[in-house]
């Protein structure tokens, strides 16, 4: 199995950009690109070639799901693992995440400390364990 | 090596947070000035989806960052947006407004979240910083007989709230409009003027768009109907004449709270992990502090520990099943009035009955739909904890009694020599009590009493304990604080209290107390923790009181 090394994070709120950043590549060492909007992502995410997106569901203009569909259309995704990050815990919310490619869900509030280990499971499932 | 990191990602951390906290002034700040444009202004969908927008954001960072409360009202007023503009609800202008006047920026304190690193340094190091004894509460009083009037106007000031006193409901509504009080305090005595009658008070206020203003009545009658009345019109708090001052302020205390209170404590028990953290985060995203325990058999150090207000344990586990952990957990009488709420796939009803026989007051079948799971958590929990605080509490001052607060600070003194942390405790005594009481008699006597227990609840952190432990005596438990930061805190306090103004009749007199701090690595066991405290404070006294000591200060 691969390596989980390379993750794109696209959200729209600094702040939360700031501890994603201290999650990954700190706590968790991670290369990671950090994207403010679905565009900055589509813009970016394709030449930085990573092995997980992490994607805000609700941000202004593209919003999560949009921006995957479209990232889909400039690139193959197949290889890359799909974590949406939401506040929304509905079971029919996640079932639908994953039925548009996603591999999991991390909720909001997440954990610093444990954020990293968390995605780190998700790569394991990902890559059929 | 690990630690350096370690170190240094706190240090980022702190970093972060710092920032954060700024931005969320700024923008609460922002929230707030919204509130006063005007109504056809807020009703733009332009307006509306702006706002929308900016609160999702900030709940979120918010919740990330430990905010809790704040991060909730913002969550709420998100709610509230999106069903105005994604579900056709209808504008409600003013409860936007409220929404936002909320928001001001003395929401920006952090929760206690134990989980959430982001939250951890920044809540005990800004709330040490107090929030300063809240004179902000501004109290409405519609009142026509002008005694009474006055006796709340004085009694209720004298707990730090402004308080306005009117005769007419127009005038008083007129008023409400611009200045937003926090409580309205009606009298329903026979009325010189008909149309105050309780029934018309309210539909004034709902008219004016002011339903959700808390309404405490005082009130000669004490008969059912007048009861079922005041129930009818969402009356929060019914008090028989003559009022009682502190009765009333504990009242108000209670109504006003939800804000400041801390979350609720709710212990989950299930095997399956991804059920539980499924729960965990639901509870969690609206505030409620929800610890996960997967192994039954740890159960009885967890509740020991972490104090629940609720459990709640799945009925179907491999090493012991639902109801026969109510059971263990019931031959612990002192755990009584702590709600078991079972969780289960099982829809047949029988089992639902029996489930409840033993042990259990609820029965949830999984899976759960948020909003109601929430809400039965929330209205269980804060029933159970309306009893405890009747069962632990004194009735006068609200603080905790004596047994209590003794086995409150074995657990805090025990809990410091385990982390490796010091915890302060003080023996404070009003000075000249037997005085007052002489003077003025046992009521004037009680209201000093009531006075300091208010401020030095209000004064302290929440993490801060405080009870009653004798007449005129309190204990205050300060976790994580040393004797000097503890005498610093206590000695604004002392000022404040020296400064507070009381009335018998037409005389004004001062009150003062003294107290006595130790810290617990000063001391080998818990009996010599408090006799070193009772001897600083003694020591005050001979002083000339009015002041604080700590242990070791021997001259």
């Amino acid at each position: 199995m691969r390596r989980l090394q390379r993750i794109v994070h696209v959200e729209d709120d600094e702040s939360i950009r700031a501890i994603a950043k201290v999650a990954l590549e700190r706590v968790g060492s991670f290369t990671l690109l950090s994207c403010a909007s679905g565009n900055e992502a589509l813009e970016k995410t394709a030449q930085f070639a990573p092995d997980m997106i992490l994607l805000d569901v609700m941000m202004p203009g593209l919003d999560g799901p949009t921006t995957l569909k479209k990232l889909r259309e400039t690139m193959d995704l197949t290889e890359v693992a799909i974590v949406f990050m939401t506040a929304k815990v509905q079971s029919s919310e996640i079932e639908y995440y994953k039925s548009i490619g996603a591999c999991n869900v991390v909720l909001k509030p997440f954990d610093v400390m444990t954020l990293s280990e968390q995605l780190g499971k998700y790569w394991t499932e990902f890559n059929g364990e | 090596m690990a630690n350096e990191r370690e170190a240094s990602i706190q240090k980022e951390m702190a970093k972060l947070r710092n920032e954060f906290h700024d931005r969320l002034i700024v923008e609460l700040e922002e929230f707030v000035a919204y509130s006063s444009l005007p109504d056809q202004e807020i009703c733009r969908t332009e307006t509306l989806q702006k706002l929308y927008e900016a609160s999702h954001r900030l709940a979120g960072s918010a919740l990330t960052f430990g905010y809790s409360d704040t991060g909730n009202l913002l969550r709420r007023l998100e709610g509230a947006l999106d069903a105005i503009l994604n579900q056709g609800a209808e504008v409600n202008v003013l409860s936007i407004r409220r929404q936002l006047n909320v928001l001001a920026p003395a929401v920006a304190i952090p929760s206690e979240t134990k989980k959430n690193l982001a939250a951890q340094s920044t809540a005990t190091e800004s709330s040490a910083l107090a929030q300063p004894m809240s004179n902000s509460v501004l109290l409405y009083v519609l009142e026509d007989d002008p005694s009474t009037s006055d006796l709340l106007k004085i009694g209720l000031s004298s707990f730090g709230y402004n308080v306005s006193t009117f005769t007419d409901i127009d005038t008083l509504c007129d008023s409400a409009k611009k200045e937003r009080p926090d409580a309205l305090i009606v009298d329903i005595e026979k009325k010189n003027i008909a149309e105050h009658t309780l029934a018309n008070v309210a539909k004034r206020l709902r008219e004016d768009g002011m339903q959700a203003l808390p309404i405490l009545v005082v009130s000669q009658y004490d008969s059912f109907t007048e009861k079922l009345e005041a129930a009818r019109n969402n009356v929060v708090a019914f008090l028989s004449k003559p009022v009682n001052i502190p009765a009333l302020e504990s009242n108000l205390e209670f109504v006003l709270q939800p804000q400041t209170k801390s979350p609720y404590r709710v212990l989950l028990v299930d095997d399956d992990i991804y059920s539980m953290e499924h729960h965990r985060l639901m509870l969690d995203k609206w505030g409620i502090m929800a610890h996960a325990l997967p192994d039954p058999s740890k159960i009885l150090d967890v509740i020991e520990e972490f104090q629940p207000d609720l459990m709640i344990f799945d009925l179907h586990m491999p090493s012991c099943t639902g109801v026969e952990l109510a059971e263990v957990v019931r031959f612990h009488t002192h755990w009584i009035h702590i709600p078991i709420i079972f969780l289960s796939s099982e829809r047949n009803e029988g089992r639902q009955i029996s489930a409840m026989m033993t042990g259990g007051d609820d029965f949830i079948v999984k899976p759960v739909v948020e909003e109601n799971f929430v809400a039965t958590i929330m209205s269980r929990a804060q029933r159970a904890r309306q009893l405890a605080e009747l069962m632990t509490r004194d009735s006068l001052t609200g603080l905790l009694k004596h047994t209590e607060i003794k086995e409150r600070l074995g657990h805090e003194y025990s809990r410091a020599d385990r982390n490796k942390s010091v915890v302060s405790v003080a023996m404070l005594d009003i000075d000249k009590f037997k005085r007052v009481n002489d003077s003025y008699g046992h009521q004037t006597g009680d209201v000093v009493i009531a006075t300091l227990a208010h401020l030095l609840r209000r004064g302290l952190r929440a993490t801060d304990i405080v009870g009653r432990y004798g007449g005129e005596e309190y204990l205050v438990i300060l976790p994580d604080t040393d004797a000097e930061r503890a005498a610093i805190k206590l000695n604004s306090l002392r000022k404040e209290f020296e400064k507070v103004k009381f009335r018998h009749k037409n005389e004004v007199f001062t009150s003062s107390f003294s107290g006595g701090i130790c810290q617990s690595d000063k001391v080998k066991n818990i009996d010599e923790f408090l006799e070193q405290a009772d001897l600083a404070l003694y020591r005050a006294k001979e002083r000339g009181r009015n002041q604080i000591v700590q242990s070791d200060d021997t001259d």
